[in-house]
């Protein structure tokens, strides 16, 4: 009973270390083993050729260089728009008003609605010749209607229009994290800065943005590699056109893995996207931490 | 309550984003509802003139097999029903490790708790796309592509950890005194914790089933490597079949997508200030 007992805290984690185990870190190996060996088809694991793959990928492969510039110009585009409105956004719900709680949780409703869902009503808003954008704006005289804004079909522009429908999605996530750290920040703090005369640009520099700051920090890691490896609205909307205008990490692993069947190069664009990912996280925290003290 | 100019100006606001966000899914819900001649449009109209349910019919009438819409009319309901069946299933077994998983983070004093935990948010926060090519593997090996069960594995993986960090947080909230006072009376461990415990945390064991089941249904990355039949598919990716880049019918495949928001909104909108409250409290303490 008394060994039962002390081994019962551990014996009800091990399902789901077991189930993560088995399903994440062991795949993730399996991910490196085969990005040393020349598998195609992902059969067999062909035979074992070292870093070549990492070597034809990082000097003779134009297109991962392609895809790892979009990448950056994608996780810092959307970052910047979600940081700035979702804190915009957070202020203005943290203020008082009628409706207030229901404002919040319409304000989330992107974020639960599949991605599916969320590229066609963009595609469809979009559309050049029958959507409702560039509807409005022929009738407001921006646009002439004989030649529609192509949006997704603009290889100028449709990386931009893809980060802002990405910001779009995810802005709504940022407002409410931020929103629930803006909440932790003891109301006494402003009472008592009020009289000392300061001003709301001085509370916000002062006081608001120093405590919300490791919260956002936090949050700005989590977004950013999520945004990083973000696949599914990008491949769903504009499957990585026109003229690889959108064409990213992620949407470049999918091809090489799942239509080129080049199945050891897909793995070897894994292990740098984590080996990134891992380098850039290093530097974030050291950052953070070194700001904190 | 007085008008302040200030109070004017965030109404403005609040209107403006309120706007930005919602008209999106306004406007899928109007053009689901509009006959074909008000689709394929240059003027389209905010509200529909002659609002139809034809394409709702279209989509579910078994009939429409042969004509219509391809395949699609017959189609949709299997991808709903396999949906259910993944993002259902996945719920299950990901709610049953969380609360084991959560109740021994928030109740025991162990060694590498801390770390376990940390470990919890780590791996929800790994990106699924880098485990794409294994995870295809694993499957393929495992005999269980184009299986519901290979989905269903698939999901629990990405939403089990996070959801037992978050449970542990909402068991934390309450007091051990509880669960103390009715072993006192003689209840066993394991009958404190399922006549106490599971009622107290019900509103945690809610949310984080939402959060299961919401992942697993726009899941659409795994589903597209995983599954291979027409049969199989789910709403995201029987959907994504039907969005070809010349030629797309958008009567039908919006009327699709309201429906796929359906299931999602029902469930999320009652809970969703629980959802959001536990969701923040995770973060907010991480």
């Amino acid at each position: 009973m008394r060994i039962a007992s002390r081994s019962l805290p551990y014996l009800l984690l091990l399902p789901t270390l077991i189930w993560v185990f088995v399903l994440i870190v062991y795949p993730f190996l399996s991910a490196a083993q085969l990005s040393f060996y020349s598998s195609k088809y992902g059969v067999t694991l062909g035979e074992f050729v070292g870093l070549k793959n990492f070597y034809k990928l990082l000097f003779e492969d134009d297109m991962f260089w392609i895809a790892f510039k979009n990448s950056i110009i994608w996780t810092f585009g959307n970052l910047g728009i979600q940081t700035v409105f979702g804190l915009g956004g957070a202020l203005l719900l943290n203020e008082k008003f009628r409706a207030r709680n229901a404002s919040r949780t319409l304000v989330i409703i992107p974020w639960v609605i599949p991605t599916v869902v969320i590229s066609l009503i963009w595609r469809w808003m979009l559309e050049p010749s029958m959507g409702i954008v560039n509807a409005i704006l022929s009738w407001a005289g921006i646009m002439n209607p004989d030649e529609p804004f192509l949006y997704l079909g603009s290889p100028s522009y449709a990386m931009l229009v893809m980060i802002i429908i990405n910001s779009w999605r995810f802005t709504p996530f940022a407002i409410v994290l931020i929103l629930a750290a803006l909440q932790t920040i003891p109301l006494e703090l402003y009472e008592s800065s009020d009289i000392d005369g300061a001003s709301r640009l001085q509370k916000f520099r002062n006081i608001t943005f120093p405590l919300i700051s490791p919260i956002l920090g936090f949050v700005g890691l989590f977004a950013f590699v999520w945004t990083f490896n973000l696949f599914d609205l990008i491949w769903l909307t504009t499957h990585g056109g026109p003229a690889n205008a959108t064409e990213t990490l992620p949407l470049l692993i999918y091809r090489r893995g799942f239509a080129e069947f080049r199945t050891s190069e897909a793995a070897a664009i894994s292990i740098i996207m984590f080996l990134f990912l891992v380098v850039f996280s290093i530097i974030y925290f050291r950052r953070m931490l070194r700001r904190a003290e | 309550m007085k008008v302040q100019p200030k109070n004017v100006i965030v109404y403005i606001l609040v209107i403006v984003l309120l706007t930005v966000i919602l008209f999106p899914f306004y406007w899928m819900f109007a053009s689901s509802l509009k006959p074909i001649e008000e689709i394929l449009t240059r003027n389209p109209m905010l509200v529909p003139i002659h609002p139809t349910l034809s394409h709702y019919i279209d989509l579910i009438n078994p009939a429409a097999l042969y004509g219509g819409w391809e395949r699609g009319g017959r189609f949709f309901l299997i991808f709903i029903q396999n949906s259910l069946i993944v993002a259902g299933g996945s719920t299950v077994i990901s709610v049953f490790l969380s609360v084991l998983g959560g109740y021994s983070l928030a109740r025991f004093r162990y060694k590498g708790r801390e770390l376990i935990a940390g470990s919890m948010l780590f791996v929800y926060m790994f990106p699924g796309v880098l485990l794409l090519v294994p995870m295809y593997e694993l499957m393929s090996k495992a005999h269980l592509l184009d299986t519901h069960l290979s989905l269903i594995i698939v999901y629990v993986t990405f939403s089990a950890p996070f959801s037992v960090w978050l449970l542990r947080s909402f068991l934390e909230t309450i007091p051990v005194e509880i669960e103390e006072a009715a072993m006192v009376d003689g209840t066993s461990r394991l009958g404190a914790f399922f006549r106490v415990m599971l009622p107290l945390a019900g509103p945690g064991i809610v949310t984080v089933a939402t959060f299961s089941f919401i992942t697993a249904w726009g899941e659409y990355m795994f589903s597209a490597i995983l599954m291979f039949k027409d049969t199989m598919k789910t709403v995201p990716t029987g959907l994504a079949m039907y969005m070809g880049y010349q030629y797309i019918e958008w009567g039908m495949l919006l009327t699709g997508s309201v429906i796929a928001v359906i299931p999602v909104l029902l469930l999320f909108l009652p809970l969703a200030n629980l959802f959001l409250k536990g969701l923040t409290a995770g973060a907010v303490k991480g």
